[in-house]
């Protein structure tokens, strides 16, 4: 199982979703990725994005204000 | 785990996420409230342009010479420079905010990243402010309040608006694809 | 490392907040309630996370129009509210308060520079000021931004008057009438809301 790491701490949505769907959608062999992120709002949009394609998700509070989504990739969402 | 969850209020009221269209009800009250009882709508974007009158004068310039701060926005040479209508409004906005983000323990100091972002954001910057000015406020002045108050400025400045964010979002778009990815 | 409280902070914070607003009491009787309604709307956008810069950025790259109808309630509830302010107002004293304001070129241009700026900034004005309180040092320079391009733009305003087109402030009841204008607007914001579906769907 491969499991990638994303930081996109310090970055302003929409960056950090659209980076994280870059990444699942150019490396095609990552099943799971850790996106690590300090924007309430960027971890809300995967969240959101992650629920409608239908992938299994987790989230935890690393320190304050930073935030880890480890996202299950599915096969739905093509992008 | 799931991160939001709406069902439980009590519990969640000062701490967890509220769900979108519940906070745009509540902000659309407190904006009609806010013009119930002040007469004047919501916006942000005036308080700033004061500020900038403000640091120009101090810094020796003359704008209350300027037809713009004369005509329009004339109200800004009688009232005082902080306790004022639209300063005390964003100032108690940018408090409310860090109320809530401390309640949470959400707070964190987060540097600037490189210098691309630094040059992207002040230029950004200034594409606000300038647009603000010219459409007589931003997306809360111009165009919530504008179509809101039934003023075809409103409409325009929304039309465009999102002509602009589209061309700009594919330029984010374009940047992060090419040039951000590993 | 672990989470730790903010209790602490959010204490003192308290205290600032009601020194300003004893302070804000000595100019102006209704200055404390203004910095409630402040804190509020403030509270309100970091609880409810609604981003208007989202709302277009969605759009475009994800086909996704939640941001955007969620602004389009707080278009709709904000314009029902107003509506009703304004007829009142008009019917007792023949005054119509709000925002009505020039209309032109330069509105246009406006929204244009404001929309883009918006997205490549990632914040809309008041976005920025909140993303400053949550710790952003880069939007600090975003406001700098915005202060300079205020100057800029209240500087050339007369220079867009003069030299592009520009009309007298309107009014659309004084064009359409007010019950006519009334019901145009809310078809239009109800029917745009429907409209997102579709658009999503038709993916």
């Amino acid at each position: 199982m491969a499991k990638e790491r994303l930081d996109v701490l310090g970055e302003v949505c929409p960056i950090p979703l659209l980076m994280t769907q870059g990444v699942l959608a150019k490396f095609k062999n990552i099943d799971v990725l850790v996106v690590e992120t300090d924007s309430n709002q960027a971890a809300r949009n995967i969240l959101n994005w992650c629920e409608s394609c239908g992938f299994a998700f987790e989230i935890d509070d690393l320190e304050n204000g930073v935030w880890e989504i480890t996202i299950k990739k599915g096969n739905k969402c093509i992008f | 785990m799931k991160h939001e969850q709406g069902k439980t209020i009590n519990k969640h009221v000062l701490i967890g996420p509220w769900p979108y269209w519940a906070g745009a009800f509540i902000l659309g009250l407190l904006n009609v409230l806010l013009f119930v009882i002040f007469r004047r709508p919501w916006g942000v974007t005036a308080g700033i342009a004061r500020w900038g009158f403000d640091l120009w004068k101090t810094l020796g310039g003359h704008p209350e010479r300027w037809a713009y701060f004369r005509e329009i926005n004339s109200d800004i040479l009688s009232s005082h420079t902080f306790f004022n209508q639209a300063n005390i409004l964003n100032m108690g906005l940018v408090f409310g905010v860090m109320l809530a983000v401390l309640l949470s323990s959400h707070f964190r100091v987060k540097r600037v990243k490189s210098r691309s972002q630094l040059i992207l954001a002040i230029a950004g910057g200034i594409m606000m402010g300038y647009g603000a000015r010219l459409a007589f406020g931003c997306n809360i002045g111009a165009l919530l309040g504008g179509i809101a108050s039934q003023s075809l400025h409103g409409w325009v400045f929304g039309i465009f608006l999102f002509i602009g964010a589209s061309l700009g979002t594919l330029i984010v778009r374009y940047y992060v694809l090419r040039k951000r990815l590993p | 490392m672990r989470k730790s409280s903010q209790m602490l902070a959010v204490i003192l914070l308290s205290f600032i907040i009601s020194g300003f607003a004893l302070a804000a009491y000595s100019y102006q009787r209704s200055f404390p309630l203004l910095w409630a309604f402040g804190i509020a709307i403030g509270f309100v956008f970091y609880r409810s996370g609604i981003c208007f810069s989202t709302a277009f950025s969605d759009i475009v790259i994800f086909r996704n129009f939640r941001m955007f109808r969620t602004s389009l309630i707080l278009l709709l509830v904000s314009f029902l509210g107003f509506n009703i302010v304004q007829v009142y107002s008009n019917i007792s004293n023949g005054i119509i308060p709000g925002y009505i304001f020039p209309v032109g070129l330069h509105t246009a241009i406006g929204g244009i520079l404001f929309g883009m700026g918006m997205v490549l900034t990632g914040a809309c004005v008041c976005g920025t000021l909140q993303k400053l309180s949550e710790g952003f040092l880069l939007f600090w320079f975003v406001l700098g931004g915005v202060v300079i391009g205020s100057l800029l733009g209240a500087y050339h305003y007369p220079w867009w008057e003069v030299s592009y087109l520009s009309w007298e402030p309107v009014f659309l009841p004084n064009i359409f009438g007010w019950r006519v204008s009334w019901l145009l607007t809310v078809i239009i914001l109800v029917g745009v809301f429907g409209g997102t579906f579709l658009l999503e769907r038709r993916k």
